[in-house]
């Protein structure tokens, strides 16, 4: 029988509540969610989240790894920022073997994260223009993307699985011109932050998509364990990097956009800022780069050398052990947490004494992020979702594992 | 300054603190799961610890040793920016604990997520169904007895889909969907 | 009684107790190359210094008797610093060899370089080249390079076996292990010189290259090759057996076992039966067994009980025997028992049995000591008079040559049935209307008792191959289905009433 309170026009016209699915592929959907929503006519009445289509099984996984192994499968969690997830699992490692990572080590992983965090956030900015129907604004973000790039391969070998960070230090040193082809990047990047600036920040349809959508109360986003841009956009000052500093983030400064609404447009609008900063801290660290080596000084957690490894038994015995059982962590769990792009990356690390982890959990924060989901989207229209979808900047990687 | 948090917490709850460390800069208290949910509030409400924030809910699985499961709570005040972590103690016999999913909008999914991964059961939980696997998956894959080698059931599609469009039926109409697909 | 204190804890101890023994009762490991706790001990190799307090220099651990009032540092400065000076000089002509060698994985040098030392090398010069892949013996290759000379393999031909191959050639850095002129390392017990290498220096040529180490799980299990039933640990690699290592089993082998029993692995996956088969056709369990159980119904109403022979197979393990028994007796309502298995080989003084069947002492105890089952002689006999017409047969080995088994083959047929149900047929499947596959003592649980009434068992390695199954699941399943079903469900229940029966039968035997 008809609801009279559902009636949008004249009376007697049956209505009925419709079930669209916004299913895993879409592209619209970053990553692999299905959206169940129910809709009248364009307002969501009800959002159901239903996650898990890109789940691989990776704490499972690294239960059968050595603690080296685990590296790539932290490449493949945030997938767009892959230096900072290999640090974060790092750091880790390193709270439970007790040993600190030297200066230049530090300072490299900052550097090299910060790249990451600008390109995470290029990524987000321009698949929100994107999916708002600004094309170029995509183009412009991919095209600065593709010089940070060319930067991690320069470094890393690798633009996207990049398996960069090791147990005590990192893989290879930066090159020796890397100073200058930051430089050349930075110049070019920030040519286009303007760009995409002067074309979004104050472009009527933009404003009009964006604010006003998707906003959360600040005590929803703390009670939800929103943590990163998604919480700082609500107002709460809350950055990893700045209240519990770690690599080299206590000796660089800069500051932390924060936002006051809580909607998209902040989201937006604070990402955009963090670009900027981030590479505030890069110019600092790299002036301020300290020599010596970048791994630490300890035969049972770092390889030695190849010529070492070839010539002498006393190499190869150590790269056999590392390599076959691991390095023996002792026995321990420890809860180490960094900014990651979309937030605070967590892991959970157990060691039960040998060389594969017994448990390492991962505290994604696309997964916390999309925990009050049908609070951003319920009561709003269906296009709103996908301008609320760019901003919280869900990475199926991340929130799957 | 958050050990001078779990002193207070082993003060107030003395019978079901088992253990206090402070270790890799971490300060945790090993608590007994029967009052879970109280000690949580207490976290939460009191002014000056002011847990506000749950950062993680995970569990650990320690296969061939009584408790066999320990669910871990990382709480944190983002007004104090302290962190403190609960970990409750499972029996391989018992896998059930309290929910504190009305305490915090993030412990809905991520009870979900330690039911799905380690079959730990939430009591009084809104919605206490699989979140990264489908319905039909057998077995807790992060136990540490989960056989990787076997194989799931397949997915029932129809009857998934069916289900969806009977619930949402009910849900606004009233009425039920009975008949109302052949 | 000494008391002494080690690393801060006391302990007291046995007169002659070396301080190597009382520090590894508190539970303190001081590393070790050439002490083995069943060798003499020559204190060559020098790792296991330890810093005795008011002693000038650093003592040998595993040489050193424990004194009453001895202050014992096992982990401090000076002994860590001897044993990084140890290790180098060891490494320091070790050849770099980790990636090719046996060893790796389980090797000494690996894991004592990696928990007390981890300088790099510090050698400008080359390094000492002598022999490697050289065959010192049928089983084993010696590498002369890996050996650090802690001459734990001559002294184990010395002491153990007493057969004094091995010995020690040329001087200084370049000596060597040999066997003396005209000899090889040939005895019984060559392959445990293998075990005791702490190094990859003497290899098995049976298991070179044949798997890593670390891919290996471990099983603890028995040897089958003959009625001593040494302890073993069976590992597999894939479900399939890489090698057998001797497990430490005081009563009965110690740390060693024979290189004959080190190869019996290989039977557990050559000549295996595959699938049920029922007059020639290969067919399961789930069509099989009624056919069979019809075929056997009809057989013996046709016959009569008393002309069925079943035959037990000394190498089928106790529950498979108690069930055989309660099988013949109940199902098919025969008492005619008869025994075949392996024929005797070669015994010596040591471990080697002549008795080449792991469990006779099993089998016979499932029968009071009047009731014992008939020999295989008397089987031949029988079949040649013509007594009887249906066979079920365990196992396929006869203890007989090769005349006898033409003797055998050419009496079978004047039987009407001939069932074979054993893990390996030995070519009498051929001959068999009745095939039943069964599993080796690899993929089951299954109780064995030795020559010396020493009861062990075994635990599963991994599931059986093709279709067989345990022998004492297949006469469950055949006597249900002759509607005689047997009270037996789970293997808990058999070897309660398996046990019990055992004893009743041993108490008389004693009596």
């Amino acid at each position: 029988m008809p609801d009279s309170s559902l009636d949008m026009d004249t009376a007697g016209i049956h209505t009925e509540p419709m079930l669209l699915n916004m299913g895993p592929s879409h592209p619209a959907m970053h990553g692999t969610v299905r959206m169940i929503l129910t809709l009248d006519g364009e307002t969501v009445i009800k959002c159901d989240a239903e996650i898990g289509y890109l789940h691989r099984g990776f704490e499972k996984e690294c239960e059968n790894a050595t603690w080296t192994q685990v590296f790539p499968y932290t490449d493949r969690l945030n997938y767009v920022s892959p230096l900072l997830n290999n640090f974060g699992f790092a750091l880790a490692v390193e709270k439970l073997l007790g040993i600190e990572a030297t200066p230049r080590c530090n300072y490299i992983r900052t550097i090299m994260g910060e790249i990451s965090r600008i390109g995470d956030h290029l990524t987000c900015l321009g698949a929100g223009s994107l999916e708002l129907g600004g094309f170029s604004g995509f183009l412009y973000a991919v095209e600065a993307r593709e010089h940070l790039y060319d930067l991690i391969e320069e470094v890393t070998g690798a633009r996207l699985t990049v398996s960069y960070g090791r147990v005590g230090g990192l893989k290879t040193d930066l090159t020796e011109d890397f100073a200058a082809r930051w430089a050349f990047a930075r110049e070019r990047v920030m040519r286009i932050w303007e760009d995409i600036n002067k074309l979004l920040t104050r472009n009527r349809i933009f404003l009009d998509r964006m604010e006003g959508t998707g906003v959360i109360s600040q005590a929803d986003a703390i009670s939800y364990g929103l943590t990163g841009p998604m919480l700082r956009s609500t107002g709460v000052d809350y950055d990893v990097r700045k209240d519990h500093p770690y690599f080299a983030y206590g000796d660089v400064d800069f500051d932390v956009p924060v936002g006051t609404h809580g909607d998209n447009f902040d989201r937006y609008q604070v990402r955009l800022e963090e670009i900027k900063q981030s590479m505030r801290i890069i110019d600092q660290a790299l002036a301020r780069l300290p020599d010596g080596p970048i791994n630490v000084d300890d035969p049972r957690v770092v390889l030695p050398e190849k010529e070492r490894v070839y010539n002498s038994i006393e190499g190869m015995i150590n790269h056999f052990k590392l390599v076959f059982e691991g390095i023996q962590v002792p026995a321990g769990e420890v809860y180490s947490y960094t900014e990651g792009g979309n937030g605070e990356l967590g892991f959970y690390v157990v060691s039960n004494g040998t060389g594969k982890p017994w448990k390492v959990g991962i505290r994604s924060p696309s997964f916390y992020n999309m925990c009050p989901i049908h609070k951003f989207v319920e009561g709003g229209m269906i296009a709103d979702i996908i301008p609320t979808f760019d901003g919280i900047n869900m990475i199926g990687g991340e929130i799957d594992r | 300054m958050s050990a001078s948090d779990i002193k207070r917490l082993v003060r107030k709850f003395k019978n079901d603190i088992v253990d206090s460390s402070e270790r890799l800069g971490m300060d945790t208290a090993l608590v007994k799961k029967d009052n879970i949910v109280e000690i949580v509030q207490f976290l939460k409400d009191d002014d000056k610890l002011a847990y506000n924030m749950l950062r993680h809910l995970t569990c650990v699985d320690y296969l061939h040793r009584e408790p066999r499961f320990e669910v871990i709570y990382v709480l944190y005040s983002t007004t104090n920016k302290q962190q403190v972590v609960l970990k409750a103690m499972i029996n391989a016999d018992d896998t059930t604990i309290d929910s504190i999913s009305h305490l915090y909008g993030s412990a809905n999914w991520a009870e979900r997520e330690v039911w799905d991964m380690y079959g730990i059961k939430f009591n009084h939980h809104p919605n206490m169904r699989r979140i990264l696997l489908y319905e039909e998956f057998e077995g807790h894959p992060l136990r540490k007895d989960y056989d990787k080698q076997t194989s799931q059931p397949r997915v029932q599609l129809l009857r998934q889909e069916r289900d969806a469009f009977e619930e949402f039926k009910t849900y606004h109409v009233g009425e039920s969907a009975e008949g109302s697909r052949s | 009684m000494p008391k002494c204190t080690i690393n801060g804890q006391e302990i007291e101890v046995d007169r002659g107790t070396t301080v190597i023994q009382a520090a590894a009762e508190l539970g303190f490991d001081i590393p070790h190359f050439c002490y083995h706790p069943a060798l003499s001990v020559p204190a060559n190799c020098r790792m296991c210094l330890v810093d005795v307090e008011r002693q000038r220099k650093l003592l040998p651990a595993c040489y050193t008797d424990v004194a009453d009032g001895m202050v014992v540092h096992t982990e401090n400065e000076r002994v860590q610093q001897a044993r990084r000076a140890v290790l180098e000089f060891i490494l320091v002509n070790h050849p770099v060899d980790c990636p090719i060698c046996d060893q790796a994985g389980e090797c000494k040098l690996q894991d004592y370089y990696m928990d007390y030392d981890g300088q790099a090398s510090r050698l400008r010069t080359a390094k000492v080249s002598k022999i490697k892949v050289y065959p010192i013996g049928p089983e084993v290759v010696y590498d002369g390079e890996r050996c650090i000379l802690c001459t734990r393999c001559v002294r184990f031909c010395n002491e153990v076996t007493g057969t004094t191959e091995l010995t020690v050639v040329e001087r200084g850095d370049r000596s060597e292990i040999r066997t003396f002129p005209g000899r090889a390392l040939d005895n019984a017990y060559s392959l445990c010189t293998v075990d005791l290498c702490p190094v990859g220096a003497l290899t098995s040529r049976d298991f070179r290259f044949k798997c890593r180490v670390w891919l290996l799980t471990s099983t603890d299990s028995i040897c089958t090759g003959c009625s001593r039933g040494c302890s073993i640990h069976l590992e597999h690699h894939r479900k399939e057996i890489q090698r057998y290592r001797p497990r430490f089993n005081p009563e009965i082998n110690e740390y060693w076992m024979c290189d004959a029993g080190r190869h019996t692995y290989k039977q557990v996956h050559t000549g295996r039966l595959p699938k049920v088969s029922v007059g020639g056709e290969s067919t399961n369990w789930a069509l099989g067994a009624p056919r069979v159980a019809t075929r056997l119904s009809a057989a013996i109403a046709e016959h009569g009980a008393e002309r069925v022979g079943f035959v037990l197979s000394p190498q089928a393990s106790c529950e498979d025997l108690f069930m055989a028994r309660k099988f013949a007796e109940d199902a098919l309502g025969t008492s005619r028992f008869y025994i075949n298995g392996l024929p005797d080989g070669t015994q010596d003084d040591f471990l080697i049995q002549a008795d080449k069947n792991p469990n006779r002492n099993g089998l016979l105890v499932m029968f009071p000591p009047e009731a014992r089952p008939a020999s295989f002689e008397t089987l031949l006999a029988d079949l040649e008079a013509g007594e009887l017409s249906v066979l079920y047969m365990m196992g396929g080995e006869l203890p007989v040559d090769v005349a006898g088994r033409a003797r055998f083959e050419a009496a079978l047929g004047k039987l009407d049935l001939f069932v074979l149900q054993a893990p390996r047929g030995e070519g009498l499947e051929r001959l068999a209307e009745v095939v039943l596959p069964t599993c080796t003592h690899a993929e089951k649980e299954a109780v064995y008792i030795n020559c010396d009434g020493i009861a062990q068992q075994t635990r599963k390695a991994f599931d059986p191959m093709g279709d067989a199954l345990p022998d004492w699941q297949v006469f469950a399943q055949l006597a249900r289905r002759m509607s005689k079903p047997l009270p037996f469900a789970l293997l808990k229940q058999v070897r309660e009433e398996m046990f019990t029966l055992m004893e009743a039968n041993s108490a008389r035997v004693a009596s």
